[in-house]
């Protein structure tokens, strides 16, 4: 089943080159780390790593907003929950303690990861079953103000760290590997990320997909035909978060640190840029935007520190200018079929 | 006289002054195509926005088989056997035509929280989706993305994905509207091959077709029913001949 | 008392900023359907603006036509290359261009004044307090504030209400294509609707200056608020915006007073600081999730 499948139905043949191209990519990062380490520069996989988790949260994102159609810029919320989840964790089981009294800590990425999965969903859920009851700009603005608001609720919580954050000494554990390891950790990460961009391209061709995609061209469509939108927002809005909060509980490890950043908005809006750079509403492109835009900012920052100087126009450009952003480049340079 | 697939009684819509339903008693046999016909302005297009479900009204009573639906929204009415065209096309643009019809078979199959499965591949979605095509005389466009399609092409799925919800009772506003001489005429033989088999509520402007067509006639005029009958009975009737050619349209 | 009545003060003054805000920016998502990140920098750049041209000249009267000038320029420039291309555009687009234009504003403004904040102080023409009530005594210039806040107020809901651009301006935010199919030359109706959202803005940023930090990223703080605002006031509303604005003024700046006080009574001093700040400060999101719940159009919606 092609990757644009939602927009682009029932195309004909280049999908050998799409395979292949698709081949490529997969046994490219999985090589990843044994090309860096030759080409002597080690450093690249823990950028490798940053890539791959934005990716995920990116492709959650995506899966509300590009092919739900629900611009959500709360989704800092998600991550930064998922990031705290581990980190508070961690503290527990450290402390030997018991969280709100009944819930015992751990440092095992087996608890922890499902963890951030389930609370990043719940927390989906209760703004999502309040902001889907409107739309457009009101949507937009109140995802906003919520993701804002536990900005400030964790700021305020000193016993984990307010404003400073906190420190996770030790990577969470799985099996006895060593997480520490940057190829290790790399590796984990990557088989997350194949997990869940397979779960992603299985509910999009699914019927809920189906649903969602038309829900995304025309509400009133769909219930004409028998369908109440809502319900079905607000499970991908749900998917949406659970995704999200994964990649925030992968970057707490990763960083072995967790603060209020992860919930700011402006992380709701470089979720949204990779998004769009990447080109939205199709399968890979969430890959595409988050290594450009990490790439970008670590390229920018070493040259200047008023880097956001140079990324402002540019974005501005890629969003005026383009359309269907990197894949949609892509496309049009003869690597696979044009986009809607 | 059985009872009436739809009962409409006391209908009243205003907007602020303006009165669009103005106490609207309507009654549509099952089997029969019931048109509805008016002066622009009339209200027939908001007449049948609130029976769907998408306008509320502010007074009166609907049934449908006897039971009440107003408090019902639009997807639970579609599911008790309501389904409507569009005057102006609602449809999946980025879809092909199967997909928009399949979409709708999907609907009627019960909920869609199915994550499992490649819809596209779903037999039971697609040979169904395209009987309906074929039965439209649409199955070899059937891949075709609605933005691509002709008006004409696009006011004939609408009229698929209608069917497709394998409705009750259809409504229908306008689907002659911007279509050419040739187009028009399939429609009417498709509507005609209906006849008996889809209970349909009819708003139309094109008089050849509603007196083809039409079982009975009901006459809307500023909001309000002012005859109903047969096609002869409405030819013949005073108060219609002066709504349509002696005060003007509205 | 005077305590309580002074913070209730404070309230109303925070309250009419942020109703110089939201008005510009409810008719900016109501009648040109745009979502606008970059309202917040006008804000700033009127602040900037003022807070320069006072330090440069010690006039109070060219720092305000400092920071509205500014303002309407920057606004009018925002507009023409940007703004523009972006009404046909999807709600995803519009954020992000003008999250683009955040990201270029304040680092643009960071290469011109660093990163510290500016000091402003009151013009001393309005510095000093004045006795209200026996045993209240309140700043001049946080009045002063009210005063202008409530002038403009009451000179939108004259505009309109009662002149043939304010009609437009209600029909547009009510049906924004029926404006259009009027025949209405609509680019001057969004441009003036544009312009006067600036200016207002850069006022309030100009007025703020000596009583709020004039640093980079004020404008995103307070816009957030605003827009708390707009969506419990109701999106295309004046009326909405102003008792919206006051609502959360009131809220915010009460809560922010006296909840740490009253945590103060169950727990340490700066744990319950800590708390009190972090729970007032998510006061008016809870203000507008409970609005939400009941009135998912806001308290006031330009159509209903």
């Amino acid at each position: 089943m092609s990757e644009d499948a939602i927009t682009h139905p029932g195309s004909p043949a280049p999908s050998t080159g799409r395979a292949l191209m698709r081949l490529a990519l997969a046994l490219g990062l999985v090589a990843l780390p044994f090309l860096v380490q030759a080409l002597g520069q080690p450093a690249l996989v823990p950028l490798a790593t940053r890539v791959l988790i934005y990716a995920i949260a990116a492709a959650s994102l995506n899966l509300a907003l590009g092919f739900g159609g629900m611009v959500s810029f709360g989704h800092a919320a998600f991550f930064g929950i998922g990031g705290y989840v581990v980190g508070i964790l961690y503290r527990t089981y450290v402390d030997d303690g018991l969280f709100l009294g009944l819930i015992p800590g751990t440092g095992q990425l087996l608890i922890t990861l499902p963890a951030a999965i389930l609370v990043g969903g719940l927390l989906a859920l209760l703004i999502g079953a309040l902001s889907l009851r409107t739309s457009g700009v009101q949507f937009i603005m109140i995802t906003l103000a919520f993701a804002q608001m536990l900005f400030f609720l964790f700021v305020s919580l000193k016993a984990y760290g307010g404003d400073d954050g906190m420190t996770i000494r030790r990577r969470n554990e799985l099996f006895g590997l060593n997480t520490r390891d940057d190829i290790t950790f790399y590796f984990i990460c990557l088989a997350v990320a194949a997990l869940v961009f397979l779960a992603l391209w299985r509910i999009v061709g699914s019927r809920f997909g189906m649903v969602l995609a038309g829900i995304r061209q025309n509400e009133r469509r769909m219930a004409a035909i028998g369908i109440a939108p809502y319900r079905y927002k607000l499970a991908a809005f749900v998917i949406s978060g659970m995704g999200t909060g994964l990649a925030g509980a992968l970057m707490a490890n990763y960083l072995r640190f967790v603060s209020p950043d992860m919930l700011h908005w402006t992380k709701s809006g470089e979720l949204m840029i990779m998004v769009i750079l990447g080109g939205v509403g199709t399968l890979l492109g969430p890959l595409f935007g988050a290594a450009a835009l990490v790439i970008l900012e670590t390229v920018l920052t070493s040259l200047t520190e008023h880097w956001q100087l140079i990324l402002g126009p540019i974005l501005l450009l890629v969003v005026l200018f383009t359309q269907g952003g990197l894949n949609g480049l892509f496309n049009r340079l003869g690597l696979g079929r044009s986009e809607r | 006289m059985t009872k009436p697939l739809l009962s409409v009684r006391g209908l009243r819509k205003r907007f602020g002054g303006l009165i669009a339903t103005d106490n609207v008693d309507l009654d549509v046999v099952e089997g029969e195509i019931h048109a509805l016909i008016g002066p622009n302005g009339a209200g027939k297009t908001t007449l049948l926005t609130q029976l769907f479900g998408e306008l509320s009204h502010d007074e009166g009573e609907i049934r449908l088989e006897g039971e009440p639906i107003d408090a019902l929204a639009t997807p639970q009415r579609v599911q008790r056997g309501l389904a409507r065209t569009f005057q102006i096309n609602q449809l999946l643009p980025d879809f092909s035509m199967l997909d928009n019809v399949a979409l709708a078979v999907q609907a009627r199959q019960g909920h869609s929280f199915r994550f499992l499965g490649d819809a596209r591949r779903d037999k039971s979605l697609r040979q169904r989706a395209r009987e309906h095509l074929t039965a439209a005389g649409l199955a070899h466009r059937a891949e075709v993305k609605v933005a691509d399609l002709s008006h004409g092409e696009q006011k004939q799925l609408e009229f698929a994905i209608a069917l497709a919800c394998e409705p009750r009772l259809l409504l229908l506003d306008e689907p002659m509207a911007g279509l050419g001489h040739a187009e028009s005429e399939q429609m009417v033989a498709m509507l005609s091959g209906l006849k008996g088999r889809v209970t349909m509520l009819l708003v139309e402007h094109d008089m050849d077709a509603v007196f083809a067509l039409a079982d009975r006639i009901s006459v809307l005029v500023y909001g309000r029913i002012i005859a109903t009958g047969t096609a002869q009975e409405i030819r013949d009737n005073e108060d219609v001949r002066t709504a349509y050619l002696g005060d003007g349209d509205a | 008392m005077t305590l309580v009545l002074e913070q209730l003060l404070n309230g109303l003054q925070f309250g009419v900023m942020l109703f110089l805000l939201a008005a510009g920016l409810t008719l900016i998502f109501g009648i040109m359907g745009v979502i606008n990140l970059a309202h917040g920098s006008l804000y700033m750049v009127g602040a900037y603006a003022a807070a320069f041209a006072a330090a440069q000249t010690g006039s109070v009267f060219l720092a305000i036509l400092a920071g509205l000038a500014a303002a309407a320029i920057v606004g009018m420039a925002m507009e023409l290359f940007v703004l523009r291309r972006l009404y046909a555009r999807d709600h995803l687009d519009q954020v992000l261009a003008t999250f683009a234009l955040i990201l270029i504003f304040n680092q643009s403004v960071t290469l011109l004044f660093g990163r510290q904040p500016l000091f402003v102080s009151v013009p001393s023409v309005l510095n000093g307090s004045v006795q209200l009530l026996p045993g209240l005594t309140y700043p001049i210039y946080r009045l002063i504030i009210i005063a202008v806040g409530l002038l403009v107020a009451l000179g939108l809901y004259l505009l309109i209400n009662r002149t043939r651009i304010g009609m437009l301006v209600r029909a547009g935010a009510t049906h924004r294509e029926m404006v259009r199919a009027l025949g209405v030359d609509i680019r001057l109706l969004y441009t003036a609707v544009f312009g006067l959202g600036a200016l207002l803005a850069g006022l309030a940023g100009l007025m703020a200056g000596p009583i709020l930090a004039v640093q980079v990223g004020m404008g995103e703080q307070i816009l957030i608020m605003t827009f708390v605002v707009v969506v419990i006031g109701g999106v295309g509303s004046i009326r909405g915006a102003f008792f919206g604005a006051l609502l959360v003024g009131l809220v915010d700046t009460v809560l922010r007073a006296f909840l740490p006080g009253l945590l103060r009574q169950v727990m340490t001093g700066s744990e319950a600081d800590a708390l009190g700040a972090g729970l007032a400060s998510m006061g008016i999101y809870m203000l507008m999730a409970v609005v939400l719940l009941v009135r998912p159009k806001g308290l006031f919606p330009a159509n209903v």
